[in-house]
């Protein structure tokens, strides 16, 4: 009940004290070559919105 | 149904390629470190906030937070200049390497020891740097520039306390003591405890950002530490000290 009162009341600092970055850099040390399909997948979506979704009319 | 490969051209590829190197450069400047990571993630949350406030028309909402992307990027920049500055470095470390490099000779590495020895044995604290690859003109052109030959007298002279010099590092380069009274930017990783003293910090920081060898001698214990590649390592005794100078200026 408290940290349902604390998402809603202070919701940035709820998601901030959960340690997310914490893990997230943990996860990428474990398993480093994410980093490139990341920026694979990053890429690829840059080059659809610029050359694939104007003829699409998207 | 429009080709969808109407736009798409041998040029693309390039494109693509360039806009893939970015992505990677970026995701590993932020996911290197943790600070920075944490004052993105605000950020998407804002971003976010901003999307879900236009998507849903809420007008105040969205007038608000519209301004908010631009005033908190600035804000991260300023706020984590620090930050950005040592992931800067430390990415740069990896690349910025010259082929020849003077290590010192054997006579530079038996003075150092003997200093070293020394410090440790009359409870003198002492930061002595050696610099590999990575140039430390930038920490020795804001500290006292000495250009000699290096000697145990000149290293004890130098920290003997209640002296100018003794505060800072020393910066060895090749066989030569290039200055003293450098100061370090400090680390800051978690993981070692806060009661680590300022002297092992600035040697770990220095060894984070670059690739050069840091010995410590602590004022409280008379221990002799190294640090190298962001690890502080003890050393036993003077042979010890002594292999891992050898492993290092060879």
């Amino acid at each position: 009940m408290k940290n349902i009162m604390k998402f809603f009341l202070e919701p940035i600092r709820f998601l901030g004290s959960r340690g997310v970055s914490d893990r997230i850099v943990k996860f990428f040390d474990r398993h480093p070559w994410l980093i490139y399909v990341v920026a694979l997948f990053i890429s690829l979506g840059a080059i659809f919105i610029m050359y694939v979704a104007p003829v699409l009319g998207l | 149904m429009p080709d969808w490969t109407a736009n798409l051209t041998w040029w693309t590829l390039l494109d693509f390629y360039l806009i893939f190197i970015v992505s990677v450069f970026v995701l590993k400047f932020i996911l290197h470190n943790k600070r920075i990571l944490s004052m993105f993630m605000f950020y998407f949350v804002i971003l976010g906030i901003l999307w879900i406030s236009t998507f849903l028309d809420l007008k105040l909402s969205s007038y608000i937070y519209q301004q908010a992307p631009i005033v908190f990027l600035v804000f991260i920049f300023v706020v984590g200049a620090p930050d950005f500055r040592l992931t800067l470095e430390s990415l740069w470390k990896e690349t910025v390497k010259s082929g020849i490099v003077n290590m010192g000779s054997e006579r530079t590495k038996a003075e150092i020891i003997k200093a070293a020895m020394y410090l440790s044995k009359q409870n003198i604290g002492g930061l002595i740097t050696i610099e590999k690859h990575n140039n430390l003109d930038q920490y020795a052109q804001r500290a006292i520039t000495l250009n000699s030959e290096v000697s145990h007298e000149l290293l004890i002279n130098v920290f003997t306390p209640n002296t100018p010099m003794h505060d800072g590092a020393v910066i060895v380069r090749g066989d030569r003591v290039v200055c003293a009274g450098a100061y370090f930017v400090l680390s800051s990783n978690d993981n070692f405890e806060k009661t680590t003293g300022s002297r092992h910090r600035a040697a770990l920081g220095i060894s984070e950002i670059t690739d050069s060898l840091t010995i410590v001698i602590s004022e409280e214990t008379g221990s002799i530490s190294l640090a190298i590649n962001g690890v502080m390592t003890k050393m036993k005794d003077e042979n010890t000290l002594n292999e891992y100078l050898s492993l290092f200026m060879k």
